[in-house]
């Protein structure tokens, strides 16, 4: 699929391409033939030897990643995929700091007369999620400001997600955002929101869809880094979508109760803790207008999948620096909708092929890639 | 020798390297290059996870340069000099795009066979004790 360009997407040099390149063909590789592998060793080596120490098999993905830890394939594979990452980051890394100068100077220029807006808030806390790693390794993580009006964070995710799903997230990286709309339209042929509030945006890919999908209906985002939201915005302008980005933290933010008729947040809550998450849906029920609804894409619920499917997801957890993912499929989301206030007789439960994936690129997103398989998993309510 | 050189630089529009913004900083933006959070190690020795980065981020670089190698050749094919400015210039068609994914597809299997190779013997259901019976049983 042909990458989607706007005018501050970091362009590349013939090397930098083909770093990029390399590092896609790389990661594709341990997907389809290495890390899938790993079942085997599961079968056939781990998981006997785990019942002859214990006394039994491994009931969950902690006994699953304990099994699997000693074994040499799952050694070599797991250094791989972390190898992997951290190439990426370091390819984008040095090819979007060769030119942020550049792109500092076509950020200013396409929001010299902007049709959205950008609120930023100097001030505003950051929750110790943020702070005390980087999340996914990405180094500098989301809240980084290297220079003074800086977009590198945005920069560096923008070019590097695209490489991280391989493409499969769309051409503008917008699939989970797209998905969602096609259930939605869907399920709610008629709702058409007046305004609506994406959480934890971050550069806005899956932001935009909704301009398209809902012609005239306001469209707002927060997120809380600043680097991520500047870059947002030049990236809404330049593609000539106006979506209202302001730098809030989900938990709590300021706009008035009932605000919204849609809310929606796309694999946002994983990279939030067991305390944040229930404050966002209860400050989703206090800004969401009586008929409004609010989803919220996230990895389906262990209690879906087999110990060692989850393990699968787990892995990030431990590896890749992203300390809530494991725990967070835990969490009952229906027992969380309706703590937050919803009706349990409005729960919304849904899975969802996806409208890039699945069409384009079926083979990898099986075991190999991180349990993706083509398909979201949205839950939420309506009001 | 020295005169293609100087054809080449006067090719590329001097020796000056392009500058990426009409009013440079006067101090380069540095980006941070270490993530926050603990970094796994998988073997026992943490220096082998350090070998595996190494040769990985080696085989990213002959990657690069066997591709730049290929551009050269494409634009030797449509009688262009390989200089810097043609090989920035320069867009693969799809089916060179397509040659080059496959190449590198193939050139990583390469790299990576000693991986691919023990998950194949284990689906083979081979015992490294099969082999000492095979060197008794010839032998007898």
């Amino acid at each position: 699929m042909q990458r989607g360009v706007h005018d501050v997407l970091p362009t590349a040099t013939h090397d930098e391409a083909s770093r990029e390149s390399f590092v896609v063909a790389l990661k594709s590789h341990v997907a389809t033939e290495v890390t899938g592998g790993n079942r085997l060793f599961f079968d056939t080596v781990a998981a006997p030897e785990f019942k002859r120490r214990h006394g039994y098999a491994p009931r969950n993905r902690s006994d699953v990643r304990r099994a699997m830890n000693p074994v040499p394939y799952y050694q070599m594979s797991s250094s791989l995929k972390r190898t992997t990452q951290e190439l990426m980051w370091d390819y984008v890394g040095s090819s979007v700091e060769r030119q942020l100068p550049a792109l500092l100077d076509r950020a200013k220029q396409v929001t010299a007369s902007p049709k959205g807006s950008l609120h930023l808030d100097a001030d505003l806390p950051l929750p110790r999620y943020l702070t005390a790693v980087d999340i996914h390794c990405m180094p500098g993580n989301y809240t980084t400001d290297l220079v003074d009006g800086d977009v590198f964070a945005g920069a560096l995710y923008d070019r590097s997600v695209y490489l991280f799903a391989m493409g499969g997230l769309g051409a503008y990286n917008d699939d989970v955002g797209r998905t969602l709309i096609t259930a939605l339209k869907e399920k709610f042929p008629r709702f058409h929101p007046r305004r609506i509030l994406d959480l934890g945006c971050a550069v806005g890919h899956s932001t935009l869809p909704y301009c398209d999908a809902f012609p005239g209906s306001e469209v707002h985002a927060v997120e809380l880094g600043a680097p991520m939201l500047r870059y947002a915005h030049a990236r809404a302008e330049a593609l000539g979508k106006h979506v209202h980005f302001s730098q809030q933290n989900a938990e709590r933010t300021n706009y008035p109760d009932g605000h919204f008729d849609l809310i929606v947040s796309h694999i946002l809550f994983h990279e939030t803790s067991s305390k944040a998450v229930p404050r966002i849906l209860k400050e989703c029920h206090r800004l969401l207008a009586p008929g409004g609804i609010t989803l919220h894409c996230e990895g389906p619920p262990w209690n879906r999948m087999s110990p060692y499917e989850a393990s699968i997801l787990d892995w990030d957890t431990h590896y890749n620096a992203e300390p809530y993912i494991g725990q967070v499929h835990d969490e009952d989301p229906k027992h969380l909708m309706t703590a937050a206030g919803f009706s349990p007789s409005q729960y919304l439960d849904l899975s969802v092929p996806s409208v890039t994936m699945s069409r384009y690129f079926p083979q990898l997103f099986s075991e190999g890639n991180n349990g993706i398989d083509g398909t979201w998993w949205y839950f939420g309510a309506s009001k | 020798m020295a005169k293609a050189k100087k054809k080449a630089a006067k090719a590329k529009g001097g020796s000056k390297k392009p500058t990426a913004s009409a009013t440079p900083p006067a101090q380069p933006i540095k980006r941070i290059r270490t993530a926050k959070g603990r970094r796994p190690y998988f073997f026992d020795d943490p220096n082998i996870d350090k070998l595996l980065a190494m040769i990985m981020a080696l085989t990213g670089e002959v990657s690069v340069i066997r591709e730049r190698l290929d551009t050269h050749e494409r634009l030797a094919e449509k009688k262009q000099a390989p200089t810097s400015k043609n090989i920035e210039a320069y867009k693969p068609s799809e089916s060179v795009d397509q040659w080059r994914v496959q190449w590198r597809a193939e050139y990583i299997a390469r790299i990576l066979r000693i991986v691919t190779d023990e998950l194949e013997r284990i689906k083979m259901q081979e015992k490294d004790d099969d082999y000492d019976k095979i060197v008794d049983e010839v032998s007898k």
